[in-house]
């Protein structure tokens, strides 16, 4: 069982599939070892803050990077990157919308919001889990997130 | 010594007898030994025995003595033999060879003593031979040789035929045993011709040295001097012995040596040659010589030297040159020279004959004339030369005929004294004429010698006149005679001085006639040289005539100094370079005031005003006439008074110096007197000038006397034009004119008249003019007035008035066409077309208007309004009324009408307001027109449009549905695939060792084919994107972009493996991301299609047509089956198998929709294995479709 607390990577992801693809990039690097899956936007809203299922967590440490997709059931993606950007404690997390779409408004939406980058999954495997890869290498090891 | 004469014998002696002996001693031997055994044997007995002893012995004796006899036989024979030999050779011998003894006898002489003394001399005393002359030469030396010396001399002998000999005699002594000389041997040779030779020699050699010509022997081997004399080494500047050795071609001239070979060869084979040739010599410097080589030979005929004797010939050449030119000097001496033999023969005549030949009519060849002929044999017998002119044509010869002794020629010089002779008969003509003038000459001339009591020498007919005498008289009388007052020879002697310094002198003095009268003559006399001796020359004149002329002179001087004195204008005479007074009359010191010193102490200058000095200078500084008038000059006078003057100006040379004799006449009245009548005459000209007619005097010759400026204006000219010249010349034909005929009328009958007349100028113009012309003094006077104005306002007037008439009728014609165009309108338009008045009653209608109104004829309306027809009529004629009142018209009012029988229709009305000319509305004009049918279209058409805009609405929303669901596609569809690529491509990682190879290749389906379906989603993706967006315009740079997608779209492999070209791409107007797309859809195809290739073109260009703009991509790849090219560019349309090229087929199906949104167009070109080349065309920036 992961440690909560010790959460680097947040992904926020319906599709399983998906899911379990990015796990496996992120793995192939040593980059999944903190990571932590939840599938539907509200999961990740109170993973964040702390709250329902996630009550007690320690909410002065943050993920590194919030893999974040749109297309979320209950919480919509770009609703969850709204709350994050407008509050004061996650407004600093890395977040990384991870999408099928490369529509304009959703693109400009997100960034309109501040979304830190905008990663369309490529539709075939190989770019997929090498776009997958370059994101967590980034966001984790080449990139200093806030303390 | 002992000289043996019969050397040989000796040495035959000792060898042969030792043989001999020795032969005897070996036979006698053996005869010896074997006889005596012989005869042992033989003997039978001693008898025998002495017998063969004794017959042996006698034997022996007899053979022993034969062989003695044989030898000294052989020795005796032998020693005659060469004795006989020496004698021949003694005899032989020139020499004369002999032994005398002691006592001086030839005890031998050869033969050739007998030769020389012509007798033998054996036994004979020396003197005896030689005789005693001789005898004395040579004792001496027989007694030297006598006493035992070897003596060798050589002298001269008397010879036997009185001749001498020198001879070289050797004598030997024959000492014996014990030393006394028995006698001596004599050796004489005859050395004369060698004495001989040798002085020849000597004088060969002297005559070699000496030679003044230069002899040079040459090696014919080695081509050299072997030596040469002095004179040919001087010749050549050197030393002899610098000469020998010298190669001897080089000795000549190069120019010469081909000639000079030429001549050795000739001597070589003629044995003698002789030539001229240039040498060389060592300094370079060349000289002419003549050569004469002598080629020596041998024996054998074999060429021992060449033997050449040069002359130097520099002088005969130069002679020869001379000469050439002499001879040549015949042929180019301008004076005829000719040679004639005896007979009279021309054998040579020079070029300048010509003449000559000419005038005797002969030729070289041919014959002088016989008078020539006969003085040349005249000349010839006596040897002397003969000079005489000859005249031919015109040209004298002077010919000396001079005999050439020895020789039957004689040679004719010719000179041509043609000039002398002109100048001889010139000067006996200038003689002649001098002697002419001499005796000619008016004045007396009188040649006095100037010795004695002067004496005259000669005197010419004048001279005889002049005094009276005859010449004989004259002659040798003194010139006393005909002086009244002689002169005494001191004076005379004076005279000559006076001469000699003076040269000429010139006086007057009297002479007197023999008749006793004085009369004075000038002399002029001068002292010349005539024939060695001074004479005095005298020209007398006589001036008695002169004499009186000049009393005549002076006395009129004196009446002209009383001209000048007494004239009553004032006169003076005035120095034109000072400008002073030289001489003033009484009248002027009158006038001007000043006394007559004051003149002569004044100026010309200064009797005028000051402010005229400057024209004055002027004046006198332009070249006088002699004799000038001059106007308008101004005088000061004494007093300050200014008068006008004429001046009369005479140039005269008073002592010389020019000036001028000047008359000044006062015209001040003169004048003002003039001044009065021309003003009086500017006012009569001025009121004529300032009246409004022309007003012309014309006299009797009809020449204009006076014009005013108004008629010099008619005329066009200007009055000093008119003025003295004649109408004719003014107006050229105007004799002709009708006009002149009433002039001449006029002036003859001198009645007046007054006519319009018409007048034709020379330029060609026409005036009109008013005349009234009435008799005048002088001859006619006319006054004119300018009517041509007028005249032309009248007539353009009448024009004016006719062509009015013809407008007016113009006008009619088209207001009844109109008229008639209106009613045809009226009756036969479909419209409504009423006029209404003011009060909207109905002026017209037209017939449509009136059978709606349910009338037959229109004109039953008029007068009617709407209210008799329409229940709504008021609103109408509200609306009419209002029309009118504001002048602005009702335009295309739709309305609903009911028409009087019950018909509803929708009409169209316009009415417009009348105005008339002024402006003001005067009625109304309406047309009404049926729309029923129109409305009733509109209708159907806003239905339609409301059906359409829902229809629209509805399409709207089914693409808004459609993009959504290409939305939902996109994202839905995708994941799902990339689940299926990604988990096969963990089965085949993570269980690669449960997979045979089997496997892993039907994992690589799967994944294969979920890669293809997201492609295939993809491209449908883009290909129905294509279709929504909206198009933007903006210029492409085509260039850029197409190069641009190439290079982003191809590999690093790609670019090496393809050529791509690209041409130059014109802009188009389009959407750039769409075109965008294009480009990348037409390069990824080709570069994918090309990747079999090894060495791939792609090629990009563009084609220009007036129309449209094509761009093409073409490749060298696989290409395509033309048969299937409908197909090509079908969605989903391919042409290779998935396994050929991997594709969805949708790249050329989007290629398309993007250039038919476009408006533009697209096809393919291509070749099984060739390539293909896909074009697609968009109209050019201006028009394209949305």
């Amino acid at each position: 069982m992961i440690d909560l607390d010790a959460v680097e990577v947040l992904l926020v992801e319906d599709n399983l599939r998906d899911a379990e693809l990015t796990i496996r990039a992120l793995k192939k690097h040593n980059l999944a070892n903190q990571l932590f899956h939840v599938e539907d936007g509200a999961a990740a809203l109170d993973f964040l803050f702390g709250r329902g299922k996630f009550e007690g967590r320690r909410t002065d440490t943050s993920p590194k990077v919030v893999l974040l997709d749109l297309k979320l059931p209950k919480v919509d993606g770009l609703e969850v990157l709204r709350i994050m950007k407008s509050n004061e404690r996650t407004r600093t997390i890395p977040v990384v919308v991870v999408t099928s779409s490369a529509e304009d408004p959703d693109m400009k939406t997100a960034y309109g919001l501040g979304v830190n980058s905008y990663v369309v999954k490529p539709v075939q495997f190989d770019g997929f889990i090498e776009a997958m890869a370059k994101v967590g290498i980034y966001w984790l090891l080449v990139n200093h997130p806030p303390k | 010594m002992n000289h043996r004469p019969f050397l040989l014998s000796t040495g035959i002696f000792k060898r042969g007898p030792l043989k001999i002996a020795g032969l005897y001693l070996l036979i006698g031997s053996l005869w010896i030994l074997f006889s005596d055994r012989l005869a042992a044997r033989m003997a039978t007995d001693q008898a025998m025995l002495t017998a063969i002893s004794i017959y042996k012995g006698w034997g022996y004796v007899l053979i022993t003595a034969i062989l003695l006899y044989w030898l000294i036989l052989r020795d005796t024979a032998a020693t005659q033999r060469s004795e006989e030999q020496l004698r021949l050779v003694t005899d032989a011998l020139p020499v004369l060879i002999s032994y005398v003894d002691a006592a001086r006898q030839y005890r031998f002489a050869n033969q050739a003593y007998e030769e020389w003394f012509g007798h033998k001399p054996l036994g004979k005393h020396i003197e005896t031979v030689l005789g005693t002359s001789a005898y004395k030469i040579i004792s001496s030396h027989v007694d030297k040789v006598l006493s035992g010396e070897i003596v060798g001399y050589e002298t001269e002998i008397p010879y036997k035929d009185g001749g001498a000999r020198f001879v070289n005699a050797m004598y030997i002594p024959d000492v014996d045993a014990d030393g006394k000389v028995k006698g001596f041997f004599a050796l004489v040779q005859d050395i004369t011709e060698r004495k001989e030779s040798a002085e020849q020699l000597r004088l060969w050699a002297d005559a070699f040295e000496g030679c003044a010509h230069g002899i040079s022997i040459g090696d014919p081997i080695t081509h050299r001097i072997v030596v040469c004399n002095p004179a040919f080494a001087a010749m050549h500047k050197c030393r002899v012995e610098e000469m020998s050795g010298t190669g001897i071609l080089s000795m000549y001239a190069p120019s010469d040596h081909a000639h000079v070979r030429r001549n050795v060869e000739k001597a070589d084979q003629l044995g003698h040659a002789s030539f001229e040739a240039r040498m060389i010599r060592k300094d370079g410097s060349t000289f002419p010589v003549q050569m004469d080589l002598v080629s020596v030979l041998g024996e054998d005929g074999e060429l021992l030297y060449r033997v050449a004797t040069a002359q130097d010939i520099t002088e005969r050449k130069q002679a020869e040159e001379e000469n050439q030119s002499l001879a040549r000097f015949p042929a180019e001496n301008p004076n005829p020279i000719l040679r004639s033999t005896q007979q009279g023969k021309i054998v040579y005549a020079n070029p300048a004959s010509k003449l000559l030949l000419r005038d005797w009519h002969s030729e070289v060849g041919g014959y002088l004339p016989p008078d020539w002929i006969n003085l040349i044999s005249e000349l010839i017998h006596t040897g002397s030369r003969k000079t005489l002119d000859v005249r031919c044509e015109d040209t004298t010869y002077s010919i000396m005929v001079v005999p050439i002794p020895d020789s039957d020629y004689v040679n004719l010089y010719g000179r041509d004294i043609t000039e002398r002779k002109q100048a001889e008969t010139a000067l006996n003509e200038s003689i002649a004429r001098l002697r002419t003038l001499f005796e000619a000459s008016p004045d007396a001339i009188l040649l006095i010698d100037p010795r004695d009591n002067w004496p005259i020498l000669d005197c010419n007919t004048a001279a005889c006149q002049m005094n009276g005498y005859t010449r004989n008289e004259l002659i040798g009388q003194s010139i006393d005679i005909l002086n009244p007052n002689p002169w005494a020879s001191a004076n005379r002697d004076e005279y000559l001085a006076r001469i000699r310094r003076e040269g000429i002198l010139r006086y007057e003095t009297p002479h007197r006639r023999k008749n006793g009268t004085e009369f004075p003559i000038e002399v002029s006399t001068s002292l010349i040289s005539l024939g060695g001796r001074d004479v005095l020359l005298g020209i007398d004149r006589d001036i008695t005539e002169r004499k009186q002329a000049e009393k005549k002179l002076r006395s009129s001087e004196e009446r002209y100094r009383y001209l000048f004195e007494n004239n009553p204008h004032p006169m003076w005479v005035y120095d034109r370079k000072a400008l002073a007074f030289l001489a003033v009359n009484e009248a002027a010191i009158a006038k001007y005031g000043y006394s007559h010193q004051e003149f002569l102490n004044m100026t010309i200058v200064d009797i005028r005003p000051p402010e005229d000095a400057d024209r004055l200078m002027k004046n006198l500084a332009q070249p006088r006439q002699p004799l000038e008038h001059s106007d308008g000059w101004r005088h000061l006078l004494k007093d300050g008074t200014l008068i006008d003057v004429e001046i009369t100006s005479h140039t005269v040379e008073v002592d010389g110096n020019e000036s001028a004799l000047v008359i000044a006449q006062d015209v001040t009245d003169r004048k003002r007197a003039e001044m009065a009548i021309r003003e009086s005459e500017m006012r009569y000209h001025h009121i004529l000038d300032a009246m409004m007619e022309g007003c012309q005097i014309i006299d009797f010759d009809w020449r204009y006397v006076y014009v005013n400026t108004v008629l010099a204006e008619q005329g066009k000219h200007k009055p000093e034009e008119l003025v003295h010249h004649t109408m004719m010349e003014m107006y050229p034909g105007i004799e002709r004119t009708e006009l002149f005929t009433i002039l001449q009328q006029c002036m003859q009958e001198r009645t007046p008249r007054r006519l319009e007349n018409h007048f034709v100028f020379p330029d060609g113009r026409i005036g009109w003019f008013e005349l009234s012309i009435q008799p005048a003094r002088e001859g006619i006077f006319i006054l004119s007035t300018d009517i041509t104005e007028r005249k032309r306002a009248q007539e353009e007037l009448q024009k004016a008035h006719d062509e009015l008439e013809l407008k007016v009728q113009e006008r009619t014609a088209a207001l009844s066409q109109t008229n008639a165009l209106l009613q045809a309108l009226m009756d036969y338009t479909p419209d409504h077309i009423y006029f209404k008045d003011i009060q909207s009653r109905f002026i017209r209608n037209s017939k449509s208007q009136a059978s709606m109104l349910g009338l037959g004829d229109p004109a039953e309306a008029v007068g009617k309004t709407d209210f008799d027809f329409f229940p709504h009529a008021a609103r109408s004629y509200d609306e009419e009324q209002e029309v009118m009142r504001s002048g602005q018209p009702l335009v295309d009012l739709e309305e609903w009408v009911v028409w009087p029988d019950g018909r509803e229709t929708w009409v169209s009305t316009t009415k417009v307001p009348l105005p008339d000319s002024d402006g003001q509305i005067i009625g109304i004009f309406g047309i009404s027109r049926d729309i029923t049918e129109r409305k009733r279209a509109e209708q159907a058409i806003q239905q339609l449009n409301a059906d359409l805009e829902k229809q629209a609405g509805q399409l709207r929303a089914a693409i808004g549905e459609l993009e959504a669901f290409s939305y939902s596609v996109s994202h839905d569809l995708r994941a799902p695939l990339r689940a299926i690529d990604g988990f096969t491509r963990i089965l085949v990682e993570d269980y690669e060792s449960s997979l045979d190879a089997e496997g892993r290749r039907v994992c690589g389906v799967i994944s294969k084919e979920a890669r293809r379906m997201g492609e295939l989603i993809d491209d449908l993706l883009a290909f129905s994107r294509l279709s929504r967006k909206e198009m933007r315009a903006a210029a492409i740079d085509m260039q850029t972009l197409a190069s641009s997608v190439f290079h982003e779209l191809a590999t690093e492999t790609d670019k090496a493996r393809i050529e791509f070209q690209i041409g130059s791409l014109p802009p188009v107007a389009g959407d750039p991301k769409l075109i965008r797309q294009v480009w990348v859809n037409l390069l990824s195809n080709a570069i994918k299609f090309t990747s079999r290739e090894k060495r791939a073109v792609i090629e990009v260009g563009s084609m220009d047509s007036r129309s449209e703009t094509i761009y093409y991509v073409r490749d060298n790849g696989t290409g395509f089956d033309m048969r299937y090219a409908g197909k090509l560019f079908g969605v989903f349309q391919r042409l290779h198998s998935e396994n050929e090229f991997e594709g969805t087929g949708v790249g050329l199906a989007i290629v398309q929709r993007v250039v038919h949104r476009h408006g533009g167009r697209v096809w393919a070109e291509g070749e099984l294995e060739k390539g293909a080349t896909f074009y697609f065309a968009l109209p050019p920036k201006e028009d394209h479709d949305d």
